[in-house]
């Protein structure tokens, strides 16, 4: 059976090459791209997420906040409760202190989603790298990697020389 | 447009001089309010720009000049400050009824010697700092890294040690039997917000007005600064409050009750918390977790809504303390005086930016 996609790999030594290839790409209508950087690059971000929706990550971290501030309220009114704690003369459940509590529940259950919500989403751990890493990439190139129909390599090869790839394979 | 701010700044000053005659204690309580308020908003620019020389801010260089522009207003404050020294015997019971115990620390020559002083080294020291930053070629290489460093620590400790001493002394000791530990460093963290604030507004107008281009996502690291400051101005407020609340000592909660709980002060009070925290709050919140947004003016009308809300915070804390019956909170007079020191701002900034020039 015939593969249904294609991957050319263009290698790039500068961020302008690399940003020029990508709106070139993206401005003949290749989305499917896999971009390799060393460093995190705004302009390399910019472009590859003009149109892709915002990460749900977030709303891990909403939900994470909410339950942590609803714990908080919950565990320390509760246990006031039941054990009829009066300190200072205060009412049993006596929210000013309380809030201290579900602050920092909101904090910590906020950051342990959005880790969860990281690894979930970016479906981590990938034990074995993808066909088209090179480890130069994490040492001082950029690379491209764009998934194609078949028989469009062609074009897709020209695309990533002309903006100045320094090697293209296969 | 300079005519009409001038114009502003005359009435102020007619309007103050003119209310000193009829209600002192009313007249001096709203010029406090401004000069620290307005003096803070001058040296905290600089300040933003030491701690982004500090921290070797790279993402905004026209930020970090844009925040040393507020430096214009600091000989017009110093001039201010002075003028406050004239307050002293309405403003400050202790002038006339000493406190034995706290005498060392609230007595009218150390007061005024150690206000003036520590206004006039941080002046100084933030002019230097300005030099530095604004300095190209040759001589900005003559002082290399190292020393830009040097003055920068300097300003910051000094802006840290002053503008809590403005919260302990100008503000604290209006009310001399009341303190709080926190108070200080309560009153640089609201300094530094409306500081923050203001550096928002300043960079969309200068982008706005063509003189920048501050990319969407340096203005939203401006407003992370905002958001930054203005958790951390509850944070202070609130491990302020919760240990008098907790306290329950009547020394301490009677400050706190006559504004709260007390009208007009308690209703003031509930619209600073949500005009100047919850609303900027809630709005950066739901900004910062997106991508950076090319539009700005929510973003503007927050900061606005947060210097404000700062504003009244003083007028709140002062007022009750000076003017002793709680008549109407702001009228008029009161309006007009500040309206006279918003110009006296506006004017000082642009004698800054004819003065230095600064490439934003």
């Amino acid at each position: 059976m015939a593969a249904t996609t294609e991957t050319v790999l263009g290698v790039f030594a500068h961020v302008d090459t690399t940003v020029k290839a990508l709106e070139e790409l993206r401005a003949r209508g290749y989305h499917d791209l896999t971009v390799y950087t060393p460093v995190p690059v705004h302009e390399i971000e910019d472009v590859l997420e003009r149109d892709r929706p915002v990460s749900r990550v977030r709303l891990f971290t909403l939900i994470g906040g909410l339950t942590g501030t609803c714990s908080g309220f919950l565990l320390t009114i509760w246990s006031a409760m039941q054990w009829g704690l009066v300190t200072g003369g205060k009412p049993v459940a006596s929210i000013p202190p309380f809030v201290i509590i579900a602050f920092e529940l909101t904090i910590l259950f906020g950051g342990l989603a959005t880790v969860l919500g990281v690894v979930t989403l970016g479906r981590l751990p990938r034990l074995r790298p993808t066909p088209t890493y090179d480890p130069r990439f994490t040492n001082d190139r950029f690379g491209v990697a764009v998934h194609c129909p078949p028989g469009r390599g062609g074009s897709v090869r020209d695309i990533l020389r002309t903006a100045g790839a320094e090697e293209v394979r296969p | 447009m300079t005519a009409l701010w001038g114009t502003l700044a005359a009435v102020g000053a007619v309007t103050f001089l003119w209310s000193l005659a009829g209600d002192a204690p009313h007249a001096w309580s709203i010029y406090l309010v401004n000069v620290v308020f307005w003096s803070g908003l001058a040296v905290t620019g600089p300040a933003i720009a030491a701690m982004m020389q500090l921290t070797e801010a790279r993402w905004s260089p026209s930020v970090r000049r844009i925040a040393l522009t507020t430096a214009g207003f600091l000989p017009v404050s110093f001039v201010l400050i002075l003028v406050l020294y004239l307050g002293r015997v309405v403003l400050y019971p202790w002038v006339t009824t000493p406190i034995p115990v706290k005498a060392p620390w609230l007595n009218t020559p150390f007061f005024w010697l150690r206000t003036f002083a520590l206004a006039a080294a941080l002046f100084l020291l933030s002019f230097a700092l300005i030099r530095q930053q604004l300095a190209g070629g040759a001589a900005a290489a003559a002082t290399g890294k190292a020393g830009r460093d040097r003055v920068s620590i300097l300003v910051l400790m000094l802006w840290l040690i002053t503008v809590s001493l403005w919260g302990f002394d100008l503000v604290m000791s209006l009310d001399p039997h009341w303190y709080s530990g926190l108070y200080g460093g309560y009153f640089a963290v609201s300094t530094l917000y409306t500081g923050c604030a203001l550096l928002s507004i300043l960079v969309v107008r200068s982008n706005a007005r063509g003189l920048t281009s501050v990319p969407p996502a340096a203005v939203q690291d401006v407003a992370k600064l905002q958001f930054m400051s203005s958790i951390l101005w509850m944070y202070f407020f609130w491990s302020q409050y919760l240990v008098i609340w907790y306290g329950n000592v009547p020394v301490e909660t009677r400050f706190v009750v006559k504004r709260f709980l007390t009208q007009p002060w308690g209703a003031l009070a509930w619209a600073v918390m949500i005009v100047g925290w919850l609303v900027p709050f809630a709005y950066l919140l739901k900004r910062l977790t997106g991508r950076p947004p090319q539009r700005h003016t929510p973003l503007v009308v927050v900061a606005a809504m947060a210097l404000l809300a700062i504003f009244f915070e003083r007028v709140l804390v002062v007022f009750p303390s000076v003017a002793r019956d709680s008549g109407l909170v702001f009228s008029l007079r009161e309006l007009l005086v500040s309206l006279g020191f918003l110009s006296l701002f506006v004017l000082a900034r642009r004698w800054f930016l004819a003065r230095f020039r600064p490439i934003l």
